[in-house]
């Protein structure tokens, strides 16, 4: 089983090399992000060491005496886990060196972030190297559907959440319902804790303090240009697996050093770069290619639609009557109806996001990126390039991995259409 | 105008639902005991003014407007057919400016439900819900019921498609299953309502009907929110007029990030308000206009209660989490990110 | 011939009991029997009105003669009585007196909402006694048809001294509003006034419908209660709840008193005052308020029941074996 090929040899030098692998993709993306950019906040010192961090311990402010509980996707109520006293940690993974580890498990054409995290938990490699007790894999795409049975040695923590492939229907939200007091039952045989209301309420209250420092963080970086998005996603990104708490606390002081740049007119960047939106597959942390390759060459990332930085943190759970009958299926309701993943059909409210985001943001171009293998975004992308056209925005359509090989050629295209987007702008101006 | 912004910026975070409780309880009053003070509101009222009881300041539109048809053809026409012309616009009159806040704000058996409901929630007693196809389905019995109560009166003075003329014991046809009018009076301590009335078969069916439904007002009332509001015969009438009031309820659709979160705590349970994404006045049939949809949308300007084109409330994310989260809820260490 | 023969004989019956004391003249709201078609009872007071030209409607009147509500006959005014019509607002109005060969008919505009006052007075001497004799109704105008744009109070009843010289009022109840109708197992408190004050020692005579009699003297406040009894009894499946009766209460009181009238000497002065009015079956004949509760319980338990078992067998929770934890 599992402990046993933990004890071979083998496996012991593939996690000693890749862990020194993983280790050094963490510290030049880091390098890239600190170094190549004037003007870093302050405040976001904490963050950056928190991700320069990320795979040396697995404390990681952690009380050990919790369980820990994997999530693979937006969709698991972090609130439900959270009240049953655990820990979650989001261990979507964006390392190339998990992606090869994970290669050996999957078809050659898959998407590189399933490789990568079925790499990073086959091997220990998750954020903070810690060992959840449960991964919690939602059904979404397909990929992912068939994540737990590739790799017997590690299938039976997993946990599949199922879910329903509309999120319009009635039915579709009884059966989602189901799921999660299902998903309950999984969590309080796990952790032998019973989800009680006032746990479950504190709970909600909490991850709602840190949406509300969210959304004034969003607020901020939107109104005035005074925090680079390569280091607003680095701030979502630590909300994978930092203590809510601490997160909470940082953000806010972050919030207010931003504050203050506002009131004293500081900017990162001039006021003729180009406004982004970035959109398609997530990029996950140290996968910042696309986002540190649109900010080096002189755009401005506003805003991103990812599930791994808005979509995760942006809606809320509305509650009538702090009761277990009023709680679970508000939380259920917020992880369905709300969401714009495109494992749903129809998903016509992505686009109606985008287009408000784009007007309310003023945004000048769109960044869509999908990873190959990715289908689901893959097939989407028509359908906001449809839009977008409708609207009059420009848009790039990227296709990448988690590979550094393409650098230069994905240099040459967000060149041209940053290029384009200064052109078109001087031309509004005149 | 920099005032007047602070003054809407300061109300967008307000907690409207508590400020509703507070002004429930003074119209609960003023319309079950305001005839005791010598206040006298007309008999156009659109709510349950119930003029069995007492106290009330004023009748109720629905009796007015029962009695008012008690006409023959040849009357509608007649200067009788013209008093309840201008009866019905003194009705529009009075509707218009509260719109459908009056089942929100004023109705004295909104209010009772909801007091059943906060009473039900102490308890801890879950809440039901219709499905969307019963909810679809169950939403028209009210329009059934206005149409009844308009034309039954019409039929004890004509004979429609030569049958006789309905009996005179259907005098007041709602009125005699109206639970406000078995409730009401009691507030008054008067018991006199309570009866079966065995005089002839319809009255039998009518009275065993009135405390019938009255019943079903208590249980369902408890078991579901403003229960007896999905059947209401006046919000139906007052729906018809909701475009042209003064008070509003809008949407922003393209804001609106199809969370459900209006749907969740609307107490009438309306689905539209969340699902529509392209009407701009947002008034359902069922709306009561309560505006806690309006504090529980957590998205900026997507719903605004308005007076005319003046937005007085809107959804703020703000607002909603100011209104939703509990500091002593939460152990943190920082508290002063209330304040922006 | 028929018609002739009629007056002729109501002439004489008339004759022959105003010679008796025992001979009243009333109002009465009823109709006689071969009245025209255009005479119904209607509103919630079921006033006797006249259909008139474009659905116009007048209230009508009989005089009648007698102290039996039934049999009392149909009699023709006296053409040196007085007749006194008084609107809410205590105005003098106009009435017509419409009278065919043995009966007379008081007929006027009801237009506006409250009580209209309705007096017929006569004075004759007769046996060394001068008779003042008036009959009285108080007519309540209300159809709820034309709102409520008066409270739905208790409305005090009106004194006319100056008009009338012995009146009997009806005290007014709490519950004594536009709507009000009285039913038999009701108190009704009567008061005579001379003068404008409470008359004591009043010889009142209640009769009812069928003819049951009742005397009483007022007290010092001028006061008489009776009890309105129903006096008659049907199965209840015929049982007539809008069945309107109607009473007639006759006031006397003589004084000694020497005068002339009309060339006439007198040594006493008779005052008889008549009021009339109609009432219903008392509600508890058909209306049970036991049996109001009795079935709001059955239902309230009912459908609670009802709902419990509905909820849990539909309850999510339940059906995932999830236990339910503290308050749920
Ligand atoms: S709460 Fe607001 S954002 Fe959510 S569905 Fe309702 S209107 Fe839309
Ligand atoms: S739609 Fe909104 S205002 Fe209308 S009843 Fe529901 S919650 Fe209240």
């Amino acid at each position: 089983m599992m402990k046993d090929n933990q004890q071979t040899d083998r496996f012991q030098r593939v996690v000693k090399a890749a862990s020194i692998h993983y280790d050094m993709e963490i510290g030049k993306t880091m390098a890239a992000i600190t170094d190549d950019f004037p003007d870093n906040p302050a405040a976001m010192k904490y963050f950056y060491e928190k991700h320069r961090n990320l795979i040396r311990n697995d404390s990681n402010g952690k009380l050990p005496s919790k369980k820990t509980i994997a999530t693979l996707c937006i969709h698991v109520p972090v609130e439900l886990i959270l009240a049953v006293g655990a820990i979650p940690v989001r261990s979507c993974a964006g390392a190339f060196t998990t992606e090869q580890l994970g290669a050996e498990f999957l078809p050659a054409k898959s998407c590189p972030m399933v490789k990568s995290t079925l790499g990073a938990i086959s091997y220990n490699l998750l954020h903070g190297k810690v060992q959840p007790d449960l991964i919690i894999n939602p059904a979404t795409c397909d990929q992912k559907k068939k994540l737990g049975e590739i790799n017997e040695e590690i299938s039976e923590k997993f946990y599949l959440l199922e879910m329903p492939s509309t999120k319009d229907s009635e039915e579709s939200r009884e059966y989602w319902l189901q799921t999660v007091f299902k998903l309950i039952r999984k969590l309080e045989s796990v952790t032998g804790n019973k989800l009680t209301a006032k746990s479950l309420k504190r709970a909600i209250q909490e991850v709602a303090h840190a949406q509300r420092l969210y959304r004034k963080f969003n607020h901020i970086r939107t109104s005035a240009p005074v925090i680079l998005g390569k280091d607003a996603l680095l701030v979502t990104n630590a909300f994978f697996f930092d203590d809510l708490e601490s997160w909470s606390f940082h953000l806010n002081l972050l919030n207010e050093e931003l504050e203050n740049r506002m009131k004293t007119g500081f900017r990162v960047v001039n006021e003729r770069a180009p406004r982004i939106l970035l959109t398609g597959s997530p990029s996950v942390f140290p996968n910042m290619k696309m986002p540190l390759l649109v900010e080096e060459l002189g755009g401005f990332i506003v805003s991103e639609e990812f599930c791994s930085s808005s979509r995760m943190l942006w809606d809320t759970v509305a509650v009538d009557e702090w009761h277990l009958y009023d709680m679970i299926p508000a939380l259920a309701d917020r992880y369905l109806k709300p969401s714009t993943c495109p494992n749903f059909s129809p998903n016509t409210d992505r686009i109606r996001k985008l287009l408000s985001a784009i007007e309310e943001y003023k945004i000048d171009g769109v960044v869509c990126q999908t990873f190959t293998g990715c289908q689901l975004y893959d097939m989407e992308t028509r359908i906001i390039a449809k839009a977008m056209e409708q609207a009059g925005i420009q848009t790039l359509f990227v296709e990448t991995d988690y590979s550094p090989e393409d650098i230069g050629q994905l240099t040459t295209r967000v060149e041209a259409f940053l290029h384009s987007l200064k052109h078109n702008r001087k031309k509004q101006l005149i | 105008m920099n005032y007047l912004q602070n003054i809407k910026h300061k109300a967008d975070r307000a907690n409207v639902s508590r400020l509703r409780f507070w002004i429930q309880l003074f119209t609960f009053l003023l319309i079950v005991y305001g005839g005791y003070f010598f206040i006298h509101i007309g008999s156009q009222v659109p709510t349950f003014a119930c003029p069995y009881n007492q106290g009330s300041p004023g009748t109720c539109y629905l009796i007015a407007m029962q009695h008012g048809l008690h006409l023959t053809w040849s009357e509608l026409v007649s200067y009788r057919g013209l008093a309840f012309f201008t009866g019905f616009l003194t009705f529009i009159g009075f509707f218009i400016v509260f719109n459908k806040a009056w089942c929100g704000f004023i109705c004295p058996l909104g209010t009772l439900q909801d007091w059943i409901t906060k009473l039900r929630y102490k308890i801890g007693i879950r809440f039901s819900r219709y499905d969307s196809a019963s909810f679809q389905k169950l939403k028209k019995i009210k329009y059934v019921i206005l149409v009844l109560l308009i034309a039954i009166p019409l039929g004890m003075s004509n004979s429609f498609f030569g049958l006789a003329p309905i009996n005179h014991d259907m005098q007041s046809p709602f009125c005699q299953v109206c639970p406000g009018r078995t409730i009401l009076p009691l507030a008054s301590a008067d018991t006199s309502q309570i009866f079966i009335d065995f005089t002839n078969k319809t009255t039998l069916v009518m009275s065993t009907l009135g405390i019938l439904i009255t019943a079903l007002f208590f249980v369902g009332a408890f078991a579901k929110k403003r229960f007896f509001c999905f059947f209401c015969p006046m919000s139906a009438l007052q729906f018809l007029f909701s475009r042209i009031g003064i008070l509003r309820l809008t949407k922003n659709g393209s804001n609106c990030t199809r969370c459900g979160n209006c749907n969740r705590v609307c107490d009438v349970g309306i689905i539209g308000i969340a699902e529509d994404i392209t009407s701009k006045y947002i008034v359902k049939d069922d709306c009561m206009m309560c505006f806690k949809c309006v504090e529980a949308c957590p998205e900026d300007n997507c719903l605004d209660v308005r007076v005319f084109n003046a937005k007085i409330f809107s959804s703020t994310q703000e607002g909603f989490f100011k209104r939703y989260i509990q500091p002593n809820e939460l152990s943190l260490k920082n508290e002063k990110n209330d304040e922006r | 011939m028929k018609l002739l023969l009629r007056a002729v004989l109501a002439f004489c019956i008339l004759m022959m009991f105003s010679l008796q004391t025992g001979a009243q003249i009333w109002i009465s709201n009823s109709a006689p029997k071969e009245s025209s078609s255009k005479v119904a009872l209607t509103g919630m007071h079921k006033l006797s009105t006249l259909r008139g030209k474009r659905g116009s409607t007048k209230v009508i009147q009989w005089l009648r003669s007698g102290s039996s509500v039934e049999e009392s006959l149909f009699s023709q005014a006296d053409s040196s009585a007085v007749l006194l019509l008084f609107d809410p607002q205590k105005q003098k109005v106009a009435v017509e007196t419409i009278a065919d060969h043995y009966s007379s008919a008081f007929v006027f505009n009801n237009t506006d909402e409250g009580f209209y006052n309705l007096f017929y007075l006569t004075e004759k001497v007769h046996n060394d006694t001068l008779l003042i004799a008036c009959a009285s109704r108080e007519i309540l105008n209300h159809s709820c048809r034309n709102g409520h744009a008066k409270e739905l109070k208790y409305i005090p009843y009106k004194t006319f001294a100056d008009a009338i010289p012995m009146q009997i009022v009806r005290e007014r109840t709490k519950a004594d509003d536009l709507h009000y109708f009285v039913t038999s197992g009701e108190f009704v408190t009567f008061r005579a006034l001379y003068d404008g004050k409470p008359a004591e020692g009043v010889k009142m005579t209640l009769v009812s419908q069928k003819g049951w009699k009742k005397v009483l003297f007022t007290d010092d406040e001028g006061i008489a209660s009776f009890e309105i009894i129903q006096d008659y009894f049907t199965n209840w499946n015929v049982f007539d709840v809008k069945k309107i009766h109607n009473y007639l209460l006759i006031a006397e009181k003589t004084f000694t008193e020497t005068g002339i009238h009309q060339q006439k000497a007198f040594t006493h002065i008779k005052y008889v005052t008549t009021y009339s009015e109609a009432y219903l079956p008392a509600k508890t004949n058909y209306m049970s308020f036991v049996w109001g509760l009795i079935v709001f319980f059955i239902t309230v338990i009912a459908s609670s029941i009802a709902v419990y078992v509905y909820r849990n067998r539909r309850n999510v929770l339940k059906k995932h074996n999830y236990e339910l934890p503290s308050k749920y």
